[in-house]
């Protein structure tokens, strides 16, 4: 009886382990253009260079 | 440029990361409609602030928040002993708090997006995917004006051997060295663990070849493992803020740090004026040389220097001469020419 129980609560974790909602999913606004590469492409704006900073 | 902006979808369902959604780290406005509205009040760098990456990461942040990376003071330290009092609260208010500490890296500038050098940033390194390293996108970028081209051959010259060998900036500069050991340092001469070449190459002087067992014996503790495995010539700027003038060269000199080891030394761009627009002056402009050591990044086995003695003790190739040095330079850079004599004969 004791095994049959260990074997279950092991397939319940394997099972748990697979899902893929583990986490929250983010489905705001940020997302609908941050992961759109035409969203985004159209919205970029090319940033000003500082020409001078320097570099290490 | 715009796909360093891209967030990898795949990520919201696996990065426990993504678990307080985007406005948990960056704010802005989840309800605005448009750019503007919905960048307002975002946080571009979360992780400037280390109490965000501190919830869950807590013994890193703790370290870090006094690591050289964070607290930019290497980049104070290596120049106050230039300013009077006066000029130093001038110095740190002006330029420091405005300019150097501006460089600083946040947690994020090494695992999620690269810095911003000169206004120009690759973005996103892998899709907003929190990275544990990758020294291309991230030391690189910070780096890649001298160490990192220098390192790759990207600059000229042959590659580094160690780069050759598959290593990267890691494999030598460790994790500690990045995230801070706790203690609080002024410069990065004074890291405890910082990597020096013997933690790997510790059997000099036992080599089977007498050429090079002599060679290691005689010059230990008198010349750096630099000054002999330097491969070529690496970058030296000689007029920051000014004219653009940075230009290959290979210097020998005195480690200005301990006044007597020979090593490769580096034209460091502080001229008498450089913060002369930000109306700070250097009243003690000589106290420190315009050369520094510098742990070139081109290392080879075989170089001019260790295939013959003659070329430093009869050809002297690559010795900083008093007519080699720059004009209206500190006169502490004198100092730093070696004497080089050739090797005496004896019967």
């Amino acid at each position: 009886m004791k095994t049959k129980i260990t074997v279950f609560l092991v397939l319940i974790l394997f099972l748990a382990s697979l899902s893929s909602s583990t986490v929250a999913v983010d489905k705001s606004n940020c997302m609908t253009c941050h992961t759109s590469d035409s969203a985004i492409k159209a919205l970029y704006k090319p940033p000003v260079i500082d020409t001078h900073a320097g570099e290490g | 440029m715009y796909k360093g902006y891209l967030v990898d979808q795949t990520l919201l369902d696996t990065d426990p990361h993504f678990a307080m959604g985007c406005e948990g780290c960056h704010k802005g406005n989840l309800e605005g409609a448009t750019r503007e509205e919905a960048h307002q009040g975002l946080v571009k760098r979360p992780s400037d602030n280390l109490q965000t990456c501190a919830t869950c990461h807590q013994k890193i942040t703790s370290t870090y928040e006094k690591a050289l990376h964070y607290t930019s003071a290497g980049q104070r330290h290596g120049v106050m002993k230039r300013f009077s009092e006066t000029e130093l609260k001038q110095f740190d208010e002006k330029i420091f708090e405005q300019s150097c500490r501006s460089c600083h890296a946040s947690c994020g500038s090494c695992h999620v997006k690269a810095a911003a050098v000169g206004g120009i940033s690759i973005g996103l390194i892998k899709g907003h995917k929190f990275i544990k390293k990758d020294e291309g996108k991230t030391c690189a970028f910070c780096h890649g004006g001298r160490v990192y081209p220098e390192y790759t051959g990207e600059y000229g010259g042959k590659p580094d051997v160690h780069y050759q060998k598959g290593m990267l900036c890691m494999d030598c500069h460790q994790k500690s060295d990045m995230h801070g050991d706790g203690n609080t340092y002024l410069s990065k001469q004074d890291v405890k663990d910082r990597p020096v070449c013997t933690n790997c190459h510790n059997k000099l002087g036992q080599e089977a070849r007498l050429t090079t067992r002599t060679a290691h014996t005689q010059h230990r503790d008198k010349v750096t493992c630099y000054g002999c495995h330097a491969s070529a010539e690496y970058r030296n700027c000689y007029n920051c803020h000014k004219e653009s003038e940075s230009k290959p060269g290979f210097i020998l000199g005195l480690n200005p740090r301990d006044g007597k080891t020979l090593t490769t030394l580096r034209v460091i761009p502080t001229v008498r004026d450089t913060f002369a627009a930000a109306g700070v002056t250097m009243s003690h402009f000589d106290a420190l040389p315009n050369y520094w050591n510098t742990p070139a990044h081109n290392i080879r086995k075989r170089t001019d220097r260790t295939r013959s003695c003659d070329a430093c003790h009869t050809d002297k190739a690559g010795f900083l001469t008093k007519e080699a040095l720059i004009e209206n330079g500190s006169k502490a850079n004198e100092r730093l020419i070696y004497p080089i004599n050739p090797i005496p004969i004896t019967e």
